[in-house]
């Protein structure tokens, strides 16, 4: 089969301070068959958006090739470049020409798109008094009816209702399977991944690790996250984000008992260093999720500040209502109303079955949920 | 098709076979800063009018009035109005365009297309602002005006030269402004620097008589300093110096060809430095 897209030896380094260098990508060697759909998936700052940007010519790569057999479109955000005040029609012609499409091909398309967006009703109102759904159907339209035959997509679907991503994966689907266009897929949806993609290529710090059949390298996938920072204290972690006026420096979930188990109380410990000290207020934020990587709830704490430079905290967690398997919690904490700290993967804990429900949840430890207490009558 | 990727260098055919296949998106995108610039303003396109009329009234004031400055025998504000039109498209052409990047820096970081349309779509706006100032001098002016083959000819000369000097100025402010982002600051004042240097609604023979020859060549910079001259020649009949075309031609060419090939040769760095 003919490949629509070679990639070979391909790097790029930006510099970050003086002569410090960061190896976004490393030697990066891929291909593309015609009318495949591959899959990438990687953790935050593994490289991907990297990769398409060097793809969509974006950034130049530093060193290494590519060859692009046909057209390429570039789907990294969808609706950049609409103007807020020029109407829906008017911001279609505007978006399609900056994604490349000839004034005549969006005019033939024309209907096609506002007929897919549904916003036939409003096309000569302003985009700005658009609702943001249709604001967002309407911009992913224009972007999936481009003329390209190999389309890169990132995180596209992580928008609109439920119903318009849907929507949205079966246009994906027929682009491919009808109309045999080629597709670079990205997205932390490890399911829509495993539904669309023909091939699955997982890339870690740079690197393509693996490539392979969706369902093996999704596997691989979920053990190498599972482990990703576990193990790696708080305090030293690097990889955080907001301004830094406060760190956390310890998250520990434990239980009274030799494990946590589901329906029972468990404790949950943090310590903070607050380097800002005429602060006033702050807020700590936990988002948990389940080892799939699905967000399940959150669990927020607000307190007042006098000064304070090291500050340990617990929360007893009620009769924890989950079910048994892994869990993850993601912390954010604001100090005034903005964000000094984000730590991804700040802890990982693992929930037990009381013994006699061992059999019957077992399956649902690979993306356990809730734990519903019940009393049958 | 096949599009090669490789690491950065400049391909100047490339830069070209795409600008051409953009020319689409460079209507486009003039298209919608010319319907966004008056949205919602209750008065819309009189604002075009608006403006250089009232430029007009304070020139009058300030250079007439108060100052009683020469303009060549011609009528003051048909002197001011011809120096403002083109004035206009030239200060327009190079405070935009110098924006343009730093203005459209979402796009530049998620979608490819050839940079250089965001700064040469200026260009198509500041033509239709043009035109309305045009017809003002027309109605204004058409008593005084010399009309000649040469008035046409001068006039495009003037807004082919005054594009290439604005855009290439441009050019250069704005590939470099991702780099130094003080230039943002340096642009508008550069601008008004500019006005007061350029004989719009004085006679250029004032900086000769006050400065002598010598210095009063240093002005020739400025490059609205001989478009402004060349221009006059063909609409008031006013005497035009040897050298003067030639000269203006070659340095708002270098003008523009430098600024082209520095802002090629860093487009691609251009997101990374966001």
């Amino acid at each position: 089969m003919k490949n629509a897209l070679e990639i070979r030896d391909l790097s790029k380094e930006y510099r970050i301070k003086g002569k410090e260098k960061f190896h976004a990508l490393k030697k990066v060697n891929l291909e593309l068959k015609a009318g495949e759909v591959l899959g990438l998936v990687g953790h935050n700052g593994a490289g991907k958006s990297t990769l398409l940007k060097i793809l969509s010519r974006i950034t130049a790569p530093s060193a290494g090739e590519i060859d692009v057999y046909g057209r390429l479109a570039s789907l990294l955000e969808v609706g950049t470049g609409f103007h807020p005040e020029l109407s829906g029609r008017d911001n279609i012609y505007l978006n399609g020409s900056i994604l490349g499409m000839k004034r005549s091909e969006i005019k033939a398309r024309f209907e096609e798109i506002v007929e897919f967006a549904g916003v036939g009703r409003f096309l000569d109102m302003p985009v700005k008094r658009y609702s943001s759904g249709m604001y967002v159907r309407l911009a992913f339209s224009v972007a999936a009816h481009l003329d390209a035959e190999i389309l890169l997509i990132d995180e596209v679907l992580a928008v609109g209702d439920m119903d318009f991503q849907k929507k949205c994966l079966q246009r994906m689907e027929s682009l491919s399977k009808e109309e045999a266009r080629s597709i670079i897929f990205v997205s932390h949806n490890l399911n829509a991944i495993q539904s669309l993609c023909d091939r699955v290529a997982i890339i870690s710090e740079g690197q393509i690790v693996a490539e392979g059949k969706p369902g093996e390298m999704l596997s691989l996938y979920q053990e190498r996250l599972s482990t990703l920072h576990q193990g790696i204290p708080a305090a030293e972690r690097n990889d955080r984000e907001g301004d830094g006026r406060a760190r956390l420096i310890h998250c520990k979930t434990i239980s009274e008992q030799k494990q946590i188990i589901s329906g029972k109380d468990a404790e949950l410990q943090l310590k903070l260093d607050v380097k800002d000290s005429s602060a006033k207020k702050l807020r700590i934020s936990l988002h948990l999720f389940n080892a799939q990587g699905n967000y399940l709830s959150t669990v927020e704490h607000e307190q007042e500040l006098n000064g304070e430079t090291e500050l340990s905290c617990k929360a007893q967690l009620i009769d924890l209502p989950l079910m048994a398997g892994k869990f993850f919690w993601n912390c954010h904490i604001y100090l005034d109303g903005i964000r000094a700290d984000f730590l991804g993967r700040a802890a990982y804990f693992e929930v037990f079955d009381q013994e006699f429900q061992a059999n019957e949840i077992a399956q649902s430890r690979q993306n356990p949920g809730f734990y519903i207490q019940s009393k049958w009558k | 098709m096949h599009i090669k990727i490789r690491a950065g260098q400049l391909n100047i055919r490339a830069s070209l076979q795409e600008l051409w296949s953009a020319r689409g998106l460079l209507l486009t995108l003039a298209k919608r800063d010319f319907k966004v610039r008056y949205a919602q303003t209750k008065l819309g396109y009189i604002w075009a009018l608006i403006q250089p009329l009232t430029a007009l009234a304070v020139l009058y004031l300030v250079f007439q009035k108060a100052l009683n400055s020469d303009t060549q025998g011609v009528s003051f504000l048909s002197y001011s109005l011809s120096g403002l039109v083109i004035w206009n498209f030239f200060s327009y052409n190079l405070s935009q365009g110098a924006n343009a990047l730093i203005q459209a820096r979402a796009m530049l970081q998620k979608i490819y297309f050839p940079r250089q349309v965001l700064l040469l779509s200026k260009g198509l706006v500041a033509l239709s602002d043009l035109v309305i100032a045009l017809i003002l001098f027309a109605l204004i002016g058409y008593e005084e005006l010399y009309l000649t083959l040469w008035t046409f000819g001068s006039f495009l000369l003037a807004i082919v030269l005054s594009f290439l000097a604005a855009q290439g100025l441009a050019f250069w402010l704005a590939a470099l402004s991702l780099r130094f982002r003080d230039l943002q600051q340096v642009v508008p004042f550069m601008v008004q620097m500019l006005f007061f240097l350029s004989p719009i609604a004085y006679s250029p023979d004032l900086w000769q008589n006050s400065l002598g020859n010598e210095l009063s060549n240093w002005l020739l910079i400025n490059p609205m300093y001989s478009i402004l001259e060349i221009w006059r020649s063909g609409v008031f009949g006013l005497g035009l110096s040897n050298g003067t075309l030639g000269i203006a031609l070659l340095y708002c060419s270098f003008l523009f060809t430098s600024g082209w090939l520095y802002f090629q040769s860093v487009e691609r760095k251009m997101a990374d430095l966001l």
